[in-house]
């Protein structure tokens, strides 16, 4: 009875005890680390048009008082002794009476001689432009303006993601931002082209495409052309959708010429489009947005 | 009636959840966009065959105005002539429409034909634009003038194939003025005063080499040209600003001053002259009226004040001061009221240019290790180095904004002495670069305004 009674109370106080003080830790245990944040090291400007932090090394200072020994006006305006010593500045001694050519006439605008349609291929008609679609394609940009300044939070969750995926190996050629408009465009264009055909169809225009660079406002002429192909995947027509700019806007009208040219190059005839989905595609519209490259 | 109603509304319900459906649907099933946000910057392949005409001699002058467009294009950087040799159509067999398949063999995105009459002294010239592609004519345009303007003509042309496939005006009927070289950086060099036509053609010489001359600039409306010239003997000597009539060569100063004057320019609609004048140790802007020679002086600090240029439009005025404690670029209005600073980058900067665009700053940036050509927007944002090298210097604008003309320097030894002294135009993009044809050294050059003979 005694012992048991000592028993059953040591056994109380090792529980009591493990209560207290835990269980004994044998191993020490190993520390869960935080998952390392992956951090990219990247110029502002890529990323956003904040401006270069040099800007603000140096605020525009006070003008100063600076004495200077001499004046030192443009380059190279200092007197060489070599050239000086003539003594007068009398008239040169060269003809150089310069021959006024007679006034030309201003150019008289030839009447156009329209070309007769030279097209090989039958016309086909082509289905009237809806204003409606076009509506929406607007509401659609917004929409992606939208989602693009949510994006930059994604974009760092999804980077996230892939480092935490081993098997999804990084595709160096194509930035951030080339995903992003392929993920937008997918949502366009749903499931008529697959990301990696609509990628092939992009790369080979992109061979062909040459906009005109250096003209003011380069960036804003985006350059929408209905395109309509053959069964073939070679394009049998194209029209620029917005004719009344292409009429009065005489930088426009050069923009969407360099535009057409490149959906008409042979060098991107057949367009990169697989056969089985020709059907799906005898019209559709290229969008042709220089932005990204200035 | 209670099962009509219950089935009306099952319909109704129906009816509502189509036309939702049909309304998700038709943005997808309307018309399928692909953007394409990519391209490649490339000289446009341009076919120019020779232009005909009726007679031997027409054809003569055909080939050599083909091939002064042919070289205009070319030098612009924004187009390739292609190889005569790989033409398959032959032109004098040509109709009224090319054979839109043979140029597409020969890769020629754009066709430039035209034909010759010749009357006497007279040329008319019937000039055609095509797009190989689409097969349309893009342009067509009659241009008459007499036998001795034959590189103006073509010079037309050239300038209404660069408008119609760039968008910007064409700069091809235009002088540069310039300051010819004998030997830069020795003592043996003298400097003349020299004008061509932009391709290097039509040159003379408009000094003599016996004094030096300086800084051409072109009045926007006269044949005429302002500069900075030194007079006098060695220890009396004078350096002022000029004006020289093109016409007739007359050289005039611009006024009596105290002081030396330099950096002279025009405003945009030919009354004022903009310049800096010495004082003391330091150096001021003026401008004086041409016509009045009223003379207002619109900066007054103790400091290097120099290169005025004025905006397009003639409503502020950009130039180059040390009045913060290094050469940095300010911009003030017309009056000389509100001055601030626009550049902030390291470095020194000098000789700002406004583009005739009014869209961009041209300058020249100082560094420790080199000189570069730059642009900035006219409030300092987007500066971007164009050119950079040993020595460049100088910059200005080609008359249709696209272009920078500047000086450049490549020594022959490393203390930057001999060597020679060139002018060369970029584009603004800074993709493409070409030298001048002059027939010697150079530097200093001024463009003419459009049209400018």
């Amino acid at each position: 009875m005694g012992v048991g009674f000592v028993l059953s109370g040591l056994l109380h106080l090792f529980c009591l005890g493990i209560l207290i003080f835990g269980v004994p830790a044998w191993k020490t245990p190993l520390e869960e680390l935080p998952k390392p944040i992956p951090i990219e090291i990247i110029n502002i400007s890529e990323l956003s048009v904040a401006p270069s932090p040099k800007k603000y090394e140096e605020e525009p200072t006070k003008p100063l008082s600076p004495v200077k020994p001499e004046p030192i006006p443009e380059p190279a305006l200092i007197p060489e002794p070599e050239t000086t010593p003539l003594p007068e500045p009398v008239v040169d001694p060269l003809p150089v009476t310069i021959p006024e050519p007679a006034p030309l006439p201003e150019p008289e605008k030839k009447p156009e001689k329209v070309t007769p349609e030279v097209k090989k291929q039958p016309n086909l008609p082509v289905p009237p432009e809806k204003p409606k679609p076009l509506k929406k394609e607007e509401k659609k940009e917004k929409k992606q303006v939208k989602k693009k300044e949510d994006s930059f939070f994604n974009d760092i969750e999804k980077a996230l993601e892939n480092l935490d995926d081993k098997k999804k190996e990084r595709q160096p050629n194509i930035g951030d931002k080339a995903e992003k408009a392929q993920a937008n465009e997918a949502s366009i264009i749903g499931d008529e082209l697959s990301i990696s055909e609509l990628d092939a169809l992009k790369r080979q225009l992109a061979e062909c495409w040459s906009p005109p660079s250096g003209m003011q406002n380069a960036e804003t002429m985006i350059v929408e052309l209905n395109v309509s192909i053959q069964a073939d995947g070679s394009v049998r027509d194209v029209k620029i959708v917005d004719l009344n700019r292409y009429q009065s806007d005489t930088l426009f009208k050069p923009a969407a010429d360099a535009a057409r040219r490149a959906v008409l190059n042979p060098k991107c005839n057949p367009l990169k489009i697989p056969p089985n989905k020709y059907e799906s595609l005898k019209t559709f519209i290229l969008k042709f947005d220089p932005r990204e490259m200035f | 009636m209670f099962k009509k109603y219950r089935l009306s509304k099952i319909l109704l319900n129906a009816i509502f959840f189509g036309l939702s459906i049909l309304i998700f649907i038709s943005p997808v099933s309307a018309e399928m966009v692909v953007e394409i946000t990519q391209g490649t910057f490339e000289p446009t392949p341009i076919a120019i065959p020779n232009f005909i005409g009726g007679s031997a001699e027409a054809n003569e002058i055909g080939t050599e105005m083909s091939q002064i467009v042919s070289n205009d294009l070319k030098n612009s950087g924004l187009f390739r002539p292609l190889a005569q040799s790989s033409f398959i159509e032959n032109v004098h067999q040509m109709g009224e429409i090319p054979r839109f398949g043979d140029w597409r063999l020969t890769n020629a995105q754009i066709l430039v034909t035209a034909r010759i009459r010749k009357e006497e002294r007279l040329l008319r010239v019937e000039f055609r634009l095509w797009d190989v592609f689409s097969e349309k004519q893009l342009e067509g345009i009659a241009f008459t003038g007499d036998l001795s303007d034959l590189r103006r003509l073509a010079h037309r042309i050239s300038n209404a194939v660069y408008k119609r496939i760039t968008g910007d005006a064409g700069y091809f009927d235009t002088q540069i003025a310039y300051i010819a070289e004998s030997a830069p950086n020795t003592k043996k060099n003298t400097r003349r005063l020299a004008i061509m036509d932009q391709d290097g053609a039509n040159h003379k010489f408009l000094s003599n080499g016996q004094n030096l001359v300086l800084t051409p600039r072109f009045s926007p409306i006269d044949p005429q040209i302002a500069y900075m010239g030194y007079t006098g003997q060695k220890k009396s000597i004078e350096a002022q600003v000029y004006l020289m009539n093109l016409k007739t060569n007359q050289k005039s100063p611009l006024g009596k001053f105290k002081g030396m004057t330099f950096a002279p320019r025009f405003s945009p609609d030919g009354s004022h002259l903009i310049f800096s004048q010495t004082q003391g140790g330091y150096s001021s802007l003026y401008t004086q009226d041409l016509k009045t020679h009223a003379i207002q002086r619109l900066t007054n600090s103790p400091a290097i004040d120099t290169s005025p240029c004025y905006s397009p439009d003639g409503s502020q005025i950009v130039f180059n001061s040390d009045r913060g404690g290094k050469r940095e670029l300010y911009v003030m209005n017309r009056d000389g009221s509100n001055p601030h600073r626009i550049s902030f980058g390291d470095g020194i900067y000098a000789t700002p240019v406004w583009s005739p665009r009014g869209d961009l700053i041209a300058f020249t940036k100082i560094t420790k290790t080199k000189l570069c050509i730059g642009v900035m927007r006219p409030d300092g944002s987007g500066e971007r180095l164009i050119s950079q090298g040993f020595i460049l210097e100088g910059p200005t604008w080609c008359p249709n904004g696209r272009l920078v003309l500047y000086t450049r320097q490549t020594p022959t030894d490393r203390k930057g002495r001999g060597g020679t002294s060139r002018l060369y135009a970029i584009d603004i993009t800074g993709k493409y670069e070409y030298m001048l044809p002059t027939p010697q050294d150079a530097s200093a050059g001024a463009w003419s305004p459009l049209d400018y003979h």
